[in-house]
């Protein structure tokens, strides 16, 4: 048994499965240049202390700001389902996003400038 | 399809079994937030949620001070329960209010440093993600660092969040003084000189005493560090563990269950060569866990084969980087958490219980256990107050499905051990069991007396926990 499985697609599966920490899958993440921050200060603080920390990192699986590319299959779902994804949270996203005082207005606005919008 | 998903395919069907199981883990009994209402203005009301989403509330107001003077005037005026809310990532009912949420977001930044103390004050609602930098281009550096960098100081401290090390104390045994902004307005300033008592009381502070709006940090200067990750039989790693422990700067080890390997994470400080951490594995790595638990969680024997023969040929892995890149890993698989902080000579015992627990009951479990070390200290609500080094035993569940079977299953092998829970995660301990762990208990509970006697503070969690009705 444990022959035959050694040499199944079972195993390499599972090779893959557990060493996922040591074969780095490629992310499929383009190097995205950080896009100059919102024009409106108070967009711009409220970026910085929320949402910058996952959109900036490459390390996270969060589409990141400026990558007009990555976002635009999320802005065509329409900009209902991104801001009640936001709320609710989706995927890695918790919910609120980071924001804990955030209102309607303030997700569009962030998603907007994110998106390259 | 890509590689790794054409062979995650080709597992069921060489397992031939179906794809999902029909059982839901429990996700009905999952408590929903509210859907949105909408407010006079005709635009959505938004409940608060915590990270995992198990906790929720639809607070009257959400309030953003934007300074200590309007900070002040809320907590006087502001309807109650007051709750601070620093990133939301605690899974305990801390924070949720049904009047005033506050947003500490504008109490943030490196106010000022001294590079003779190696000390720095920040604002209380800096994230940890934002501390790295700042303190690293000033020569400064946190000693310890938890799992993630999304909490708050202020949040982080008010839960003895904590990393792992035994000579690394929890994140609030290396507050020197901070700043509170109590329940009547007040602004007071503590520390071990001034107002000793509030200050050994408002380190671990739940949020009840008032709000922090600044704290001063004994740091360290700006290190590299190697963080290297290996996996090896699980029996060598626990008979080992103290070893390790003690050779390593920070050490903790995660059991995966139905594996007969588990993983040990040591990082040190180096001069070698910048090699940075590649992209985040562990978020895929679980979900590729669930997904065999949905094939083959009624046959244990092979899933625990093919899991062991699959990380056979596991390769360490290691990276050096500047210590705030190497401390947190990125966590985007959502769950609940229950952490249970034990005395160091309780640590394998419960351990060893825990795991024949899952091995036996918990055939649904796939989420790794992590176990780790903390020195101890003397905040008069810290888990870790009276011993020289605590251990704890962090187990997680799936934020799709329900937590309170498993952790119900777990919890009471702690207790003949007096296990201390971590204030933000999940448990059911009474504040009479609760007393009964912390000789300073009443020591806080008069302190909160004394800064908030109305009870502006507390929500019903937070009464409940501290035995007021
Ligand atoms: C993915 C994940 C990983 C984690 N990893 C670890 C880990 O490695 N180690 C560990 O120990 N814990 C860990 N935790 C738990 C987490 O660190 C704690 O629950 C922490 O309290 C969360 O910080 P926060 O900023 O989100 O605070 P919140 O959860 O928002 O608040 C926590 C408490 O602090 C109070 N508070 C917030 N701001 C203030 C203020 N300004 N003044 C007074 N009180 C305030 C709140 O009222 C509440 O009582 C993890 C949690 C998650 C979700």
């Amino acid at each position: 048994m444990k022959k035959s499985l050694g040499n199944s697609a079972v195993v390499a599966a599972l090779v893959v499965i557990v060493s996922a920490c040591g074969n780095s899958a490629p992310t499929g993440k383009a190097q995205v240049t950080a896009p100059p921050p919102p024009q409106d200060a108070a967009l711009a603080r409220l970026y910085d202390q929320t949402c910058r920390a996952c959109h900036a990192s490459s390390r996270t699986g969060a589409p990141m700001a400026g990558d007009t590319a990555a976002w635009a299959p999320r802005m065509a779902q329409g900009m209902d389902v991104l801001v009640e994804h936001t709320i609710n949270g989706y995927n890695g996203m918790p919910p609120l996003g980071a924001c804990m005082d955030c209102s309607e207005d303030d997700y569009v606005a962030l998603i907007r400038y994110m998106a390259g919008q | 399809m890509n590689r790794r998903d054409l062979l995650i395919s080709s597992v069921a069907a060489a397992t031939g079994v179906g794809l999902a199981g029909c059982d839901d883990h429990g996700a009905s009994k999952l408590p929903q937030a509210p859907a949105p209402t909408t407010g006079p203005d005709g635009k959505r009301l938004i409940p608060w949620q915590n990270w995992s989403g198990y906790q929720f509330g639809v607070p009257v107001q959400r309030l953003v001070p934007k300074d200590e003077a309007e900070l002040s005037d809320i907590m006087r005026h502001a309807p109650g329960p007051i709750r601070p809310v620093g990133a939301g990532h605690s899974f305990t009912a801390l924070v949720p209010t049904d009047g005033t949420l506050l947003s500490l977001r504008n109490f943030s930044g490196l106010l000022s440093h001294d590079q003779d103390s190696m000390t720095a004050r920040l604002g209380a609602g800096t994230r940890l993600g934002d501390v790295g930098p700042m303190l690293d281009e000033v020569g400064q550096a946190l000693a310890n660092m938890p799992d993630i960098d999304s909490q708050t100081l202020a949040g982080a401290i008010g839960t003895a969040t904590h990393g792992t090390g035994a000579g690394l104390g929890a994140l609030h045994s290396y507050v020197k003084a901070l700043r509170l902004v109590t329940p009547r307005g007040e602004i007071i300033d503590c520390s071990a000189e001034q107002n000793p008592e509030v200050f050994s009381a408002a380190k671990v502070s739940l949020g009840s005493l008032g709000v922090i709006t600044q704290m001063t940090l004994q740091n360290v200067p700006t290190h590299r560090l190697k963080r290297r990750s290996w996996l090896a039989p699980i029996d060598e790693l626990i008979d080992n563990f103290d070893q390790l422990v003690s050779e390593n700067h920070s050490f903790e080890m995660y059991y995966i269950p139905f594996c007969s390997q588990a993983m040990a994470v040591a990082i040190n400080p180096t001069d070698e060569p910048m090699q940075p951490r590649g992209p985040e594995q562990d978020n895929d790595a679980v979900m590729q866990m669930k997904q065999l638990r949905d094939w083959l969680s009624w046959w244990p024997g092979m899933r625990q084969r093919l899991l062991d023969m699959a990380t056979r040929d596991f390769e360490p892995e290691e990276a050096v980087d500047v210590w705030y890149r190497i401390f947190p890993s990125s966590r985007e698989v959502r769950f609940n958490e229950m952490e249970y902080h034990l005395p160091s000579e309780a640590l394998m015992p419960a351990f060893k219980q825990v795991r024949e627990r899952i091995e036996s009951q918990h055939h649904e479990e796939f989420f790794p256990v992590e176990i780790r070390v903390v020195r101890g200290d003397d905040a008069m609500l810290s888990p870790f107050q009276g011993h020289a080094v605590s251990s704890s035993i962090a187990v997680h569940r799936y934020h799709k499905e329900d937590p309170l079977p498993y952790f119900a299953s777990l919890e009471p092998i702690y207790q003949p051990y007096e296990g201390r829970p971590h204030w933000g995660k999940m448990h059911t301990l009474s504040s009479a069991q609760l007393a009964a762990r912390y000789p300073r208990w009443k020591d806080f509970l008069a302190v909160r007396e004394a800064l908030d006697p109305d009870g502006r503070m507390l929500n019903p969690y937070l009464r409940q926990l501290f035995g007021i009705s």
